[in-house]
């Protein structure tokens, strides 16, 4: 019933012995434990939250992503950025919070015009491959 | 052709044609090239925040991308309180910035500031712009990224080189970015909002920003009507229903009218358009609408849960969705079911509609609106500055069209009124345009009448002098114990004067029956021309939502009917 958005982000969510709940692509292999639901976590119980996603290489981008969480008081956990041939760069980021901050996070970052929408790409890469609304 | 001629025939087209803006040595070549080409309109601000808030005016009130320039360092930085200021109204503007020779990047060089990265929390997007071949892209990508999806402003850095050198004879491409592109919400989306409007026994609208921006004033009022349902705008909708229609109810929340909240609070079904639902508007979440199903339509989807949970979401921009809205309202069979709803917010809504022909002395702010109603031409801009007075305006002025109440809303800058009614008169040079003020604020930006006498902009101000920071000191006096902690102006500047030292016109009035002739004089003026309105500061817009509180549980004026318990007899 929700307008779907473009699928440009793929979020994980890793929280101690929940499993994972995936966006458009899951990224990141996580334990699962198929007993606890993910809908069961309440929306502003701190958890885990590992995102990746891809962003156009430019001058500032990384500023950019690190200004999201900055003005919203959230120190990130862990990193990546890494440009690929193409001119794009894949980030994998991961940052403490609950949620709801997640759910800001992301419709920030999908908002941002660097963000390469994902279409689909090298089979190798855990990024691409899924395309488009899977469902979920 | 070099970049700063690229600049300006970008400016031309796509741009609106008309630029705000004070020159500086890194931005040389481009007032070279301004000199050569008489197709931009180029309005020499005095200060570069007046230069950001008259191209705000002027989207504002024609719809455009108003284009602002301060070169590099100060210039630019100058400019971060205007580019802030349309990020949070969601208003198109592309804002040049100049910055040195790029050999000198980062090398401390005279007025340089990395003005991009202190742009990027406030924009939409910014362009860091190092070579000649780049400008027309990236002009291109701004005016595009700026007015398109949910407007805002767009920062362009541009290196002294970038706008010296010479284009290249290649075509250069555009910015790959993920653009904005048309959002339309789902068929079903829309079939189930229709169904939950038409059912519902207590219905709600309300518009936001979205509603001005999409310039769908008609389509929200048609809404109204077609469904029979009372409307609540926000400050930034203000005239998206005219304030005169029967079922507008105008503002809600902090510094909204009773009626209004209460309303909101009581409704089964709220359809809210093009708003963020700011903690201006809510109070308390948790007792924000706690019986209503709330459907958000926004055209940016980000916006959906963010402050306030919604039972069902419509992504479009307004006039999009409202027509879809409309469209299927209109198709189906109605029943009544609301007349009982209707009756009782009508009811409230007449108890809460107070008479505000104050006539004593000092003038009560009230009664300069209602002056303001009576002899304002019907089709006038009228922008706001920031504090009592413009709340004063928001709960008393009446505006009939959308882009006719123009005031800084998110942000709350003081200073804005003034330099926004210049751009607004340079939008719509055929109406009169008067900035409401107060007399902390109209200080903050009063160089710029020198740009009204020289770039020939006659706008009125209507100014309500109370001698203190009125909003501050009503919450010094409310929640501070009547401390008044560094409010207290005192009688300065002699305003009358000031608008004569800059070459415009000015009157003081002390008796409410001086008011009509001075205002009449003053929108009839073709210089600036100051109202100067003694007013009293023990006068404090009332009723008030306090910080963080219930909007049902407003504080009070003298003459504000308190709503019964249950007046609405909804039961959860």
């Amino acid at each position: 019933m929700s307008a779907t958005t473009h699928p440009t982000m793929n979020v994980t969510t890793r929280a101690m012995g929940q499993p994972v709940e995936s966006g458009l692509v899951s990224v990141v292999p996580m334990p699962l434990r198929a007993d606890v639901r993910p809908q069961a976590i309440p929306l502003n119980m701190p958890q885990v939250h590992t995102l990746a996603f891809c962003v156009r290489n430019n001058p500032g981008v990384l500023q950019r992503i690190a200004g999201i969480f900055c003005r919203r008081a959230v120190a990130l956990r862990e990193l990546s950025f890494q440009e690929h041939s193409d001119g794009c760069a894949r980030v994998y980021v991961s940052f403490m919070g609950s949620a709801a901050l997640r759910r800001q996070v992301v419709g920030q970052l999908e908002k941002m015009l660097d963000a390469v929408p994902v279409h689909g790409g090298g089979p190798d890469d855990p990024g691409y491959g899924n395309q488009g609304d899977d469902g979920t | 052709m070099n970049g700063s001629q690229a600049l300006v025939a970008a400016l031309k087209t796509p741009g609106p044609g008309v630029m705000f803006g004070i020159p500086g040595g890194a931005v040389l070549p481009l007032y070279d090239a301004l000199a050569q080409d008489e197709g931009v309109r180029h309005v020499f601000m005095r200060h570069e925040q007046g230069a950001a808030h008259a191209a705000e005016g002027f989207a504002r009130a024609s719809g455009r991308t108003g284009v602002c320039l301060g070169t590099s360092g100060p210039g630019a930085t100058n400019l971060m309180t205007g580019i802030a200021d349309a990020f949070m109204d969601s208003v198109p503007l592309v804002a040049l910035m100049g910055q040195v020779p790029s050999a000198l990047l980062g090398k401390d060089a005279f007025q340089e500031a990395d003005v991009f990265s202190m742009s990027l929390p406030v924009t939409k997007h910014a362009f860091k712009v190092t070579s000649a071949d780049q400008v027309t892209p990236a002009l291109h990508g701004a005016f595009r990224i700026a007015s398109s999806g949910r407007p805002g402003p767009v920062a362009v850095e541009l290196t002294k080189d970038a706008l010296s050198g010479e284009v290249s004879s290649r075509v250069q491409p555009a910015y790959a970015l993920n653009y904005d592109q048309p959002a339309f919400p789902h068929d079903d989306a829309l079939r189930q909002a229709a169904h939950l409007l038409l059912a519902a026994q207590r219905p709600m609208l309300l518009a936001g920003g979205g509603v001005t921006i999409a310039n769908a004033g008609a389509e929200f009022t048609a809404l109204a009507e077609a469904l029979v349902s009372f409307a609540a705008t926000t400050i930034t909708a203000k005239g998206c229903i005219s304030d005169y229609h029967p079922l507008c109810l105008g503002q809600l929340g902090m510094h909204g009218r009773q009626v209004t909240n209460h309303a909101v609070a009581n409704c089964d079904v709220l359809l809210a358009v093009g708003t963020r639902f700011s903690d201006r508007v809510t109070g308390q979440v948790a007792s924000f609408a706690p019986y209503a199903k709330i459907i958000h339509a926004d055209v940016d989807a980000s916006e959906f849960n963010k402050n306030v949970d919604a039972f069902l979401t419509l992504r479009g921009d307004a006039k999009s969705v409202l027509s879809a809205l409309l469209a299927r309202v209109r198709s189906y069979q109605r029943e009544d079911r609301s007349a009982a709803w209707r009756a009782k917010v009508a009811q409230l809504n007449r108890q809460c509609t107070c008479d505000i022909g104050y006539d004593q002395t000092p003038v009560r702010p009230e009664r300069v609106m209602k002056e303001l109603n009576e002899h304002l031409p019907q089709d006038a801009v009228v922008t706001t500055e920031v504090g009592s007075h413009q709340m004063f305006a928001c709960h008393f002025l009446k505006a009939r069209h959308p882009r006719q109440f123009i005031t800084s809303a998110g942000l709350g800058t003081m200073g804005f009124g003034f330099p926004a009614a210049l751009g607004a008169k340079v939008a719509r040079p055929d109406v009169p345009v008067m900035d409401i003020a107060g007399d902390g604020s109209l200080v903050m930006v009063c160089q710029e009448f020198a740009t009204s006498t020289s770039e020939r902009l006659p706008v009125s101000v209507c100014l309500l002098n109370n001698g203190w920071y009125g909003l501050v000191r009503q919450w010094q006096k409310l929640f501070y114990d009547e401390r008044y902690s560094a409010t207290n102006l005192g009688a300065w500047p002699d305003f009358v004067k000031l608008s004569e030292a800059f070459g415009g016109l000015g009157q003081r009035v002390d008796r409410p029956s001086d008011l009509g002739e001075a205002i009449r004089t003053a929108t009839a003026s073709d210089r600036l021309y100051l109202v100067d309105v003694v007013c009293t500061p023990e006068d404090t817009g009332m009723p008030l939502v306090p910080p963080l509180g219930k909007n049902t549980s407003m504080l009070l004026g003298k003459r504000c009917p308190p709503v019964p318990a249950g007046y609405f007899g909804v039961r959860t």
